[in-house]
């Protein structure tokens, strides 16, 4: 570790004590990890709002309206980049009281329609479309046909691993479809291809749930390793001065 | 055997009972029968009922006026549908129906109602009680005398004394005496009466009639009252009951023209400035002893010319052509009871009991309690207006259906529920975490001894020498970028993420370095920036190698409107250098040449989350072009991109993930980083956990194959 | 009155919406332009909004410290930092140094310490699961995770022998394929469900933004 200054030895014991403090919530709820807790959300709070100050609403709002002054505030081309976003803010600070709350409901629409309308479109173009047809070129004669220099056992591998892919998309999704028909005796049941379908399904799911549950284990074990890696590392620095 | 219907609650009851047995009301009225000589002429005397007195009340004075105004006509019996007995009812009205046979029909002397007085001008005078008797009268005690004589009770020759009235019309009868008038036994002078005003009068139905009629305004008709006059009676109208035997018009069933002039009559006896005493004539009993003659045909045609009338009576006749008002009279009086709309309108269907029956004459029901006794046709005036009908059971059943008592039952087992008290709940003892405290504890120690120890030791778990497929495209892809575009690197993780993500992401980034790649940094969460200036100042130099753009407020629209115009989107960069402080960060150098997405040479999202991959994936996909996208993800979040980069035109060109990957990276590059730092102690850590499942699922067997012998075992024991 | 604000309100959403949805499919420079510049109206009220919620975090610790509520020294603490580090930001900059030490220091060791809190818990979590279910899907779920594991992590014997190997492809083959097809499937799901609601939102039926 690097020589540290005094202020870096202090926020190292700092940061090492900090970090000892959360992890005594394995033994149990305490004062001192809720003392850590309530520490961080003070910090993580305060910089989230410093940083949308400096990076956002400062070269978004102010800096244009300090350096336009009033004359340049009215002129056509600031209307658009000026005048309405700050008519918007106003309204949506409005929002802070009860009594006035209802006046901020014009930038709240605005947020919310041009959001779903994102999300909508990427879900379109970034999933839906390309996601439906990787999924129906999974059997192409291109991927079927053994390509030159391939071994058997590869080819077929490939054939069972795009056969076994496009069937776990369809039972999927099937598992998810739960419109079912009513029959003569007044109960809803799906039909016999769709429960089996849904049966796979579901086989599927608990793979793919298992895989990122072993994931997160996995992530976590090296999150934990760097951490007592850190504390060592603070310990070995104080020791060795 | 013949049942009768108690006329207030409608039960059936024995022919022979005098009262009834379910609500105890009296189904035979009191009988009171007093011999005329017996009847003192004091005004406040009361009738007493004779004892031992059986008599019909079902008989009607005035029919036995009717059937004696048919000299012809035979003498029909009515026979008495029940029997009085000697018990007085509770009320007056019922001991007003105790009438003694014994006693002289005819009021007492001096008691006879003013309006009979004014019958009695036909009769003749009325001198004293004793000397101005009319002969009819003396006739009527006579055949008193001689049955009481025989010991036997006979039914009183039907006596019309509206007909002897007639005869002596010219009479006025002053005082008819101190006798009582017993309506029973009142000789009906037949001649007087036509038959056919006497039988439609008795036979058919009579009008409804208001009989609720204040004792006052019937004074004229207690001359009729029975031998004991109630004493309210009396005490309400001292001065008219001194002339008058004690009779109430309820009890007495009058015909409607009677009646209705007794209204005016009472009308009249209210204007009466001195009460008629010892000059009213004598009225005969209106309720026959048993034996007399009951009321059956009763003779029609009763000629009201012999009556003996009172005076506003007889003008009233004088007006009218007598032959004209039998007719007439007859059907006002004695047709069929043709209600009025107005009351047929108002008259009750189905809560209770009709009480007016228009049936024929030979289906007409006779009266067998009350005053009205033996009467045909009668309204039950006492259960429709004096006394209450009692509910019935049938009236009272609720139907219920299975649904609705059921929720009635769980209505109020809630309500039991609510009202019930609740054991108090018992301390909580803190639960020790034992299992946490457990694994926690194998995982610490896991993970610190290799730390420990390898820092000593430098020897752990061998390096992975299997090199993923991925990571072979990943080397080339990086390999290929052209070294005049800079590289855009967004990290859009969370600190926490910090240790798994530095590790992973440090071998591609300082690969990238290593080249000579600039990388620009870009990301939608606050503390990005910072973290990128902590990974990428190790391998760099801020302003030469790497520059920050700053973070990206708005989440998928900031990312959608960075792919679309990135210039327009951050105009201040971060941690710029500090020949840049007050630039933007546009202006470095790095960005030269730098307007859209696509003029990036490539495009590395690091991040921990799924929803943060897609959007990138999403929004960046069509603005992109030809750039790559190269994804640094969790080992958790692998899964969730993959799809993205397992199609035939894949979305995500290269991923990178998991701490093995790092460290193939690492070995590929040739240097020692975090990655294979924590190598050792990621490799404890997965062994531990592995165990501790290992442990679980053992655990779980054993648990499975203990339980059902157990369960097994009881079973046996109980069987 | 309030009939017509909402329409108000639904008409500057669904308006907003389409041009922006529009985007994606038509490219024209009006609607790219009107895009662009409601984009960016979208982005400053974002950050706007960024600010109310902290000034919201802010007044609840407050009446909670004022009121002295249960817990009330935490809030206390947390208000101190937060105005220490917001004034400091604001005056100095999120990039001053002193911001730094305060990320480094503070905020970052407690985040990692939180996730590294999160292996015990995942680990008990799923010590329970496999000694507690025991229907089918469990145990393919189980089989998995093992099966992921050992072939993530290293061996601490035999890491080079077939075994280790035929096993790192065999998670491989698990992970890339089998799971990657029920993720794609998971994916076109969500996909669905993400452009149902968002059509809702557009078409007025869901309001959000109303009272």
């Amino acid at each position: 570790m690097a020589e540290l200054t005094t202020l870096d030895l202090v926020g190292t014991i700092t940061a090492a004590l900090l970090t000892v403090m959360v992890l005594s919530y394995l033994l149990g709820d305490n004062l001192f990890f809720r003392l850590a807790v309530y520490l961080f959300i003070g910090v993580a709070a305060g910089y989230a709002g410093s940083i949308a100050w400096y990076n956002v609403i400062w070269p978004g709002l102010i800096d244009p309206l300090v350096s336009q002054g009033l004359a340049g505030i009215l002129q056509p081309s600031n209307i658009v980049t000026i005048i309405v976003p700050w008519l918007l803010i106003l309204l949506l600070l409005l929002k802070v009281s009860p009594a006035t709350s209802r006046y901020g409901g014009l930038p709240l629409a605005l947020l919310v329609g041009v959001g779903a309308a994102v999300v909508v479109g990427g879900a379109i173009t970034g999933t839906l479309i390309p996601q439906s047809l990787a999924a129906m070129g999974t059997l192409t004669p291109s991927t079927l046909l053994p390509q030159a220099g391939e071994e058997i056992i590869v080819w077929f591998e490939r054939i069972i691993s795009a056969i076994i892919l496009l069937l776990a998309t369809v039972t999927t999704l099937m598992y998810f479809r739960f419109t079912a028909r009513r029959s003569a005796t007044g109960e809803a049941r799906r039909s016999k291809l769709e429960r089996i379908a849904a049966v796979i399904g579901q086989v599927f799911i608990a793979i793919t749930f298992g895989v990122i549950y072993a994931g997160a284990l996995a992530a976590t074990v090296v999150i934990l390793v760097e951490r007592i890696q850190f504390l060592r590392d603070v310990v070995s620095s104080l020791l060795t001065g | 055997m013949a049942e009768v219907r108690c006329p207030m609650c409608s039960k059936p009851n024995p022919e022979e009972a005098e009262v009834c047995g379910i609500c105890g009301a009296r189904l035979k009225p009191l009988i009171i029968d007093q011999p005329p000589q017996e009847q003192p002429p004091d005004k406040s005397e009361e009738r007493r009922p004779e004892q031992g007195v059986e008599q019909e009340e079902g008989l009607d004075w005035l029919g036995r006026i009717r059937a004696e105004a048919e000299s012809e006509a035979p003498k029909e019996e009515i026979e008495p549908e029940e029997t009085a007995d000697e018990a007085v009812s509770p009320d007056w009205l019922g001991r007003l129906r105790e009438v003694d046979t014994t006693e002289d029909e005819g009021p007492p002397d001096g008691e006879v109602p003013d309006w009979l007085s004014a019958f009695s001008e036909d009769v003749g005078e009325v001198g004293e009680p004793e000397a101005a008797e009319p002969g009819w009268l003396e006739r009527i005690r006579e055949i008193k005398a001689t049955k009481a004589a025989e010991g036997e009770e006979e039914a009183e020759p039907v006596d019309d004394w509206l007909a002897r009235l007639r005869e002596e019309q010219e009479l006025i009868p002053e005082d008819l005496g101190a006798d009582e008038i017993i309506p029973e036994e009142l000789p009906l002078p037949a001649e007087t009466l036509a038959e056919e005003e006497v039988e439609e009068h008795v036979i058919s139905p009579i009008e409804p009639m208001d009989l609720s009629l204040e004792p006052s305004e019937i004074a004229p008709s207690e001359a009729m009252a029975d031998k004991e006059a109630p004493p309210e009676p009396r005490d309400i109208l001292p001065d008219l009951t001194e002339a008058a035997p004690p009779v109430t018009p309820s009890e007495v069933e009058l015909p409607s023209e009677v009646v209705g002039e007794a209204e005016e009559a009472a009308e009249r006896v209210d204007e009466f400035e001195t009460p008629i005493e010892d000059e009213l004539p004598h009225v005969p009993a209106l309720i026959l002893d048993e034996g007399e003659e009951t009321i059956g045909e009763q003779p029609s045609g009763i000629d009201l010319d012999s009556i003996e009338l009172p005076g506003w009576l007889s003008e009233l006749r004088e007006t009218a052509p007598p032959e004209e008002v039998p007719a007439e009279d007859t059907s006002l009086d004695l047709a069929p009871a043709t209600l009025p709309s107005w009351l047929e309108a108002m008259r009750p269907i189905a809560t209770f009991r009709s009480a007016v029956e228009i049936e024929s004459v030979d289906e007409q029901v006779v009266e067998s309690a009350g005053p009205l006794a033996g009467l045909q046709g009668v309204l039950m005036a006492e259960p429709v207006v004096a006394m209450p009908r009692a509910a019935t059971v049938g009236a009272a059943r609720l139907e219920v259906t299975e649904r609705q008592y059921a929720q009635a039952e769980l209505l109020h087992r809630m309500v039991e529920e609510e009202e019930r008290e609740r054991p108090a709940a018992a301390a909580h003892r803190p639960r020790v975490p034992y299992l946490r405290w457990a694994i926690g504890f194998l995982l610490v120690i896991a993970v610190a001894l290799p730390t420990i120890l390898s820092f000593r030791v430098g020897e752990g778990f061998p390096l992975p020498s299997y090199m993923p497929r991925d990571l072979e495209s990943l080397f080339k892809l990086v390999e290929g970028i052209s070294l005049e575009r800079p590289v855009l690197a967004v990290f859009d993780y969370t600190p926490g993420y910090a240790g798994e993500l530095n590790a992973v992401a440090g071998p591609l980034l300082e690969h990238i370095m290593l080249r000579g790649l600039r990388v620009v940094t870009v990301s939608t969460r606050p503390t990005g920036p910072l973290l990128a200036e902590g990974l990428l100042s190790r391998v760099g130099v801020n302003g030469e190698g790497y520059v920050h753009l700053g973070y990206l407020s708005g989440g998928p629209i900031a990312v959608q409107l960075f792919a679309a115009a990135p210039r327009e989107t951050i105009s201040r960069g971060f941690l710029l250098p500090g020949d840049m402080e007050s630039q933007s960060g546009w202006q470095s150098p790095i960005l030269e040449g730098v307007s859209q997405l696509s003029d990036f040479g490539l495009v590395v999202v690091i991040t921990a989350g799924t929803d943060s991959a897609r959007t990138w994936v999403e929004q960046a996909y069509p603005w992109r072009g030809e750039t790559p996208l190269v994804m640094v993800l969790s080992v958790g979040t692998e899964p969730m991109i993959r799809p993205y980069y397992e199609a035939l035109e894949p979305q995500v060109d290269g991923i990178l993930t998991g701490l093995p990957a790092a460290v193939n990276y690492e070995q590929y590059l040739g240097r020692s980083g975090n990655a294979i730092a924590r190598w050792n102690a990621f490799g404890t850590g997965m062994l531990t956990i592995e165990l501790i499942l290992l442990a679980g699922v053992i655990y779980g067997a054993a648990l499975w194959l203990l339980r059902p012998r157990a369960v097994e075992t009881r079973s046996e024991r109980d069987g | 009155m309030k009939v017509r604000a909402n329409l108000v309100l639904a008409a500057t959403a669904v308006g907003s919406g389409i041009f922006v949805l529009l985007g994606y499919f038509i490219d024209h420079e009006v609607i790219l332009t009107l895009r662009l510049i409601l984009m960016r109206w979208s982005v400053l009220l974002a950050a706007v909004a960024l600010f109310l919620g902290l000034f919201n975090l802010l007044t609840v610790h407050w009446s909670k410290v004022s009121e002295q509520e249960k817990g009330w020294p935490y809030s206390a603490v947390l208000i101190l930092a937060f105005l220490v580090t917001l004034i400091l930001g604001l005056w100095f900059g999120p990039d001053n140094q002193t911001l730094l030490m305060l990320f480094n220091y503070i905020q970052l060791p407690v985040e990692a310490s939180l996730m590294a809190l999160l292996t015990i818990s995942l680990t008990v979590a799923g010590f329970r699961l496999v000694s507690r279910r025991r229907d089918p899907f469990s145990l393919i779920f189980v089989v998995v995770v093992m099966l992921v594991l050992l072939g993530t992590g290293p061996w601490l014997v035999a890491s080079d022998s077939d075994a280790y190997i035929l096993l790192g492809q065999l998670r491989n083959w698990v992970a890339q394929v089998w799971a990657s097809g029920g993720a794609r499937g998971i994916l076109l799901g969500v996909a669905l469900g993400a452009i149902l609601t968002g059509l809702r939102v557009l078409l007025a039926v869901d309001r959000p933004y109303g009272d």
